[in-house]
C-alpha cells in the first residue's frame, strides 16, 4: 500500500512504530519512572503505575537542504526512495524512508521558507499543533569567519539570526553531541568577505526556523552545517558540497535517530477511534460542547493507555430520543469515562 | 544519546553581563555554552515550547528585570492572616518536576530565569513594604530558593533583609533538602522555612527529580535544631488511590521523626489552580494522569469537588490533631 495512503488509514507512525520497539535506546514510561514501582511497599502504589503506557511512536523527520547535491549523501545514508504521487512531490524533490522526508528548498531564506512551510503542511496535517510537529532538520554547507574552524567541520547552531531583519530564533539544543556549536547569520547573498563575527553564515537557516517555528517547537528544530569554507569568496562546487556532507553524514544520521527516538509522540487517537467519535456524537446528536469535551476525556485515556472503547460503544446501544435522555446518558459517559481516570 | 546535563547552556542579557552575580554563576557553570541574547523573553516567550521536552536538559537564562519586583499574594495561596501579603519572583521556574504544578500552566518554558539584579529586588522590597505595619513576603512561588541556593545566594539575601525589616515575615517554601546552604547563617526570627511534603508514593511518581520523604524530613529536623522556624505545607493533597492510607502514613512518619513544638504550623489544602493553567498544562502534557483528572471548574478555578475537598482535609486534619494542637492546623478553604 501506498505510503501516505497507509498513513492516512493506520494512522502516522504505524510503521515507524516497530522501529521504535527494537530500538535499544527507546525505554518506555514505566521504565523512566524515578523509583521503580517493585521497589514501593504494595499498598503505597497507585494504581496507574501498573498500567503499561501505549509505546511512544517515533517522531517523523523532514530534513531539508538548499541544493541536491547536499541531499545526495542523506538520500544514500537513509536509503530513501523518491515521494511520488503526491502534491508535495510535484513542487519539490522529496525522498523517503521509515519517517524520514528529504526534500531540496531550493537557495535563499525565501524558498527555504516556502518550501519548508509547504511540506510541513503538506506531508504532515496535523502539524497545526506543537505535539504532532515532525522533527525538522536543516543540514547544508556554510561559511564562518572564524578561521580556527577546520574546513568541513559539523557544527550545531544554537542561534540562528536573519541579518536583513535582526530576527533571532533559538532551536532548544537538548542531547549530548559531539559537536561544536555555533551561531549561525543567514544572508541574502554569499558572504565573500569575512567578518568579526565568529558565526557561521548561510543563505537558509533563517528561513528554515521561522517556518519550522511558526508550525512546530524549538525542541523539534536541529540545524546542521558544515563548514565549507572562511567567507573568502572561494566557490564550493557541487562535488565538493557532497563530499563535506558525505563525511559527516554518520553523526547526523546518529544525531538525527537520536533526537526523533529521545522526543517521541505520545499516543494520539487513531482514525478509527474518531470514527468511533464522530458515531457517537452523532447516535447522540451532542452538541459541540459535549463533542469537544468528550474528545479532550477520550484523548487524555488514549495517551495514557487506560481503555475507553468499550465505554464509548456501550453508549452507543442507548435509545436516546429526547435532549434529556441524551443529557443524562452523556452525563453518565463523563462519569464511566472519570472513573477509568482515578488516579 | 543522552540529555545534556542542567545548564548546559547559558543564555545571558548584554545588560546582565556587568553584574557581580553573572560573573559567579558564569564562573560556577565554565564548560556551559553562552549564548547572548537581547532580551530573556526572546528565550523564555518563544510559542509552542515543550515543557516536557525541556525539563531533561534545563537551560538557565540571565536577566535584569526593570520592573515589577513585588506582586500583591495570590488568592490560591493562604496570607496566614496577614493583611499585607505580598510575593516576589527574583527567579522564574524550578528544578523539580512536579506533574501538578501550576508553573507549567503559567510560563511558556521549563527553562529558569534568574533576575542577577538582586539588589534592585531588595530595594524595591525596602521601599514598597514600608515600617511598621507588618506584612508577609514569600520569596519562593515561582521557584525552589532553597533548591538553587547553592548557585544564587537569593535566601541568603532575603534573610539579611529580614533581619533589618523585623515587621515584614519572610516565607521561604521549598521541597529541598539542601538546608546545608543556611548552615553559616544565624536564623532570623521572622524568616519562616515552609517545607512542602507529601506521601512517598506521590512523591515517587508525581514530584520527580525532588528529595524523598525522608531527605525532607531530616532537613527539616535539622533547620529546627539550628533555630529556624519551620512550617509544613501538606499542600497539595493529591486524591490518589487509597489517598487516607498514603496521607495517614505521611503524618505518621512526619511526627514519628519531629515534635509537635518543632512545627510553626501546619498548612493543608488541596490540589486547586487556575483552569486556564490547567487547559495549558493539558496541552502540553498529553500523558499525565494527574493534569487530566476530571477536576470540578467553577469560577475559573479548578479542584475537587466542594464534597471531596471537605472530605480530603477533614480526614488529614484528624490525623494531624492526634499530634499537633486545632490551632496549629491551617486549612486552605475550598475556593471554587
Amino acid at each position: 500500500m501506498h505510503e501516505l495512503l497507509r498513513k492516512a488509514v493506520y494512522g502516522q507512525g504505524q510503521r515507524t512504530r516497530k522501529f521504535a520497539l527494537r530500538s535499544s535506546r527507546f525505554t518506555s514510561r514505566i521504565e523512566r519512572l524515578p523509583t521503580p514501582a517493585a521497589q514501593l511497599p504494595a499498598h503505597s502504589i497507585p494504581r496507574y503505575a501498573f498500567a503499561i503506557l501505549p509505546q511512544p511512536m517515533l517522531r517523523d523527520v523532514l530534513i531539508v537542504t538548499a541544493l541536491p547535491c547536499e541531499a545526495k549523501p542523506l538520500i544514500d545514508m537513509w536509503q530513501a526512495k523518491p515521494l511520488r504521487e503526491h502534491r508535495c512531490a510535484e513542487r519539490f524533490q522529496v525522498f523517503h524512508a521509515r519517517g524520514v522526508y528529504i526534500a531540496t528548498t531550493g537557495i535563499g531564506k525565501m524558498r527555504a521558507a516556502i518550501a519548508t512551510s509547504t511540506l510541513l503542511t503538506g506531508l504532515f496535517p496535523n502539524v497545526s499543533s506543537g505535539e504532532t510537529a515532525p522533527l525538522v532538520v536543516n543540514i547544508g554547507i556554510a561559511g564562518s569567519s572564524d578561521a580556527t574552524i577546520p574546513l568541513g567541520t559539523l557544527t550545531y547552531c544554537n542561534k540562528i539570526r536573519d541579518v536583513a531583519t535582526n530576527n533571532r530564533t533559538y532551536p532548544d539544543i537538548l542531547l549530548r553531541h559531539p559537536l561544536r556549536e555555533i551561531a549561525l547569520d543567514t544572508y541574502d547573498h554569499p558572504v565573500t568577505t569575512p567578518t568579526n563575527e565568529p558565526v557561521a553564515a548561510d543563505m537558509e537557516g533563517s528561513g528554515v526556523a521561522q517556518a519550522a517555528l511558526t508550525l512546530g517547537s524549538p525542541s523539534t528544530l536541529c540545524i546542521l552545517k558544515v563548514i565549507s569554507d572562511h567567507c573568502t569568496g572561494v566557490r564550493i562546487t557541487p562535488e565538493q558540497a557532497t563530499a563535506l556532507i558525505a563525511k559527516n553524514t554518520d553523526t547526523m544520521y546518529e544525531l538525527v535517530e537520536s533526537l526523533r527516538s529521545t522526543l517521541p509522540e505520545p499516543a494520539r487517537l487513531t482514525p478509527e477511534d474518531k470514527v468511533l467519535l464522530e458515531t457517537t456524537a452523532h447516535h447522540a446528536t451532542l452538541s459541540l460542547s459535549q463533542r469537544i469535551e468528550l474528545t479532550r476525556r477520550v484523548s487524555a485515556l488514549q495517551a495514557r493507555g487506560v481503555p475507553w472503547n468499550g465505554t464509548v460503544t456501550e453508549f452507543l446501544s442507548l435509545p436516546i430520543s429526547t435532549k434529556e435522555a441524551r443529557n443524562n446518558a452523556y452525563q453518565r459517559l463523563l462519569q464511566q469515562l472519570s472513573e477509568a481516570t482515578q488516579l | 544519546m543522552s540529555y545534556l546535563p542542567l545548564f548546559s547552556h547559558i543564555y545571558i542579557e548584554e545588560s546582565a553581563r556587568s553584574y557581580p552575580l553573572t560573573k559567579r554563576i558564569i564562573s560556577r557553570f565554565q564548560k556551559a555554552t553562552q549564548i547572548s541574547i537581547n532580551n530573556y523573553k526572546e528565550v523564555f516567550n518563544r510559542p509552542r515550547q515543550r515543557w516536557d521536552h525541556q525539563k531533561h536538559a534545563l537551560k538557565l537564562i540571565l536577566a535584569v528585570r526593570n520592573e515589577a519586583f513585588l506582586y500583591p499574594g495570590s488568592s490560591f495561596v493562604p496570607n496566614f492572616e496577614h493583611a499585607r501579603f505580598f510575593y516576589t519572583t527574583p527567579v522564574l521556574n524550578c528544578l523539580y518536576g512536579c506533574e501538578y504544578c501550576y508553573l507549567q500552566g503559567m510560563f511558556p518554558s521549563a527553562n529558569i530565569v534568574a533576575f542577577v539584579n538582586d539588589e534592585d529586588f531588595i530595594r524595591a522590597a525596602t521601599l514598597e513594604i514600608a515600617a511598621p505595619s507588618p506584612a508577609y513576603l514569600c520569596i519562593s512561588y515561582d521557584t525552589d530558593l532553597l533548591a538553587l541556593e547553592n548557585i544564587f545566594g537569593y535566601c541568603e539575601r532575603y534573610i539579611e533583609y529580614a533581619r533589618s525589616n523585623p515587621h515584614v515575615t519572610i516565607e521561604i517554601r521549598t521541597k529541598s533538602a539542601n538546608i546545608e546552604a543556611l548552615s553559616e547563617i544565624t536564623p532570623a526570627p521572622n524568616v519562616i522555612l515552609a517545607w512542602t511534603i507529601s506521601p512517598d508514593p506521590v512523591i515517587s511518581h508525581y514530584e520527580h527529580r525532588t528529595p524523598t520523604l525522608q531527605a525532607r524530613l531530616a532537613a527539616i529536623t535539622k533547620a529546627h535544631q539550628r533555630g529556624w522556624r519551620v512550617r509544613l505545607c501538606i499542600d497539595p493533597i493529591i486524591r490518589v488511590d487509597s489517598w487516607q492510607t498514603h496521607y495517614g502514613e505521611l503524618v505518621r512518619e512526619t511526627f514519628s521523626q519531629l515534635t509537635s513544638d518543632a512545627i510553626e504550623d501546619i498548612s493543608i489544602g488541596v490540589f486547586r489552580m487556575p483552569s486556564g493553567y490547567l487547559r495549558a498544562m493539558q496541552e502540553s502534557n498529553p500523558t499525565s494522569a494527574i493534569v487530566h483528572y476530571p477536576y470540578t471548574v467553577r469560577n475559573q478555578s479548578a479542584s475537587y469537588t466542594p464534597e471531596q475537598h471537605n472530605e480530603m482535609i477533614a480526614a488529614v486534619s484528624e490525623q494531624l490533631r492526634q499530634y499537633v494542637p486545632q490551632e496549629k492546623i491551617c486549612p486552605v478553604p475550598w475556593q471554587l
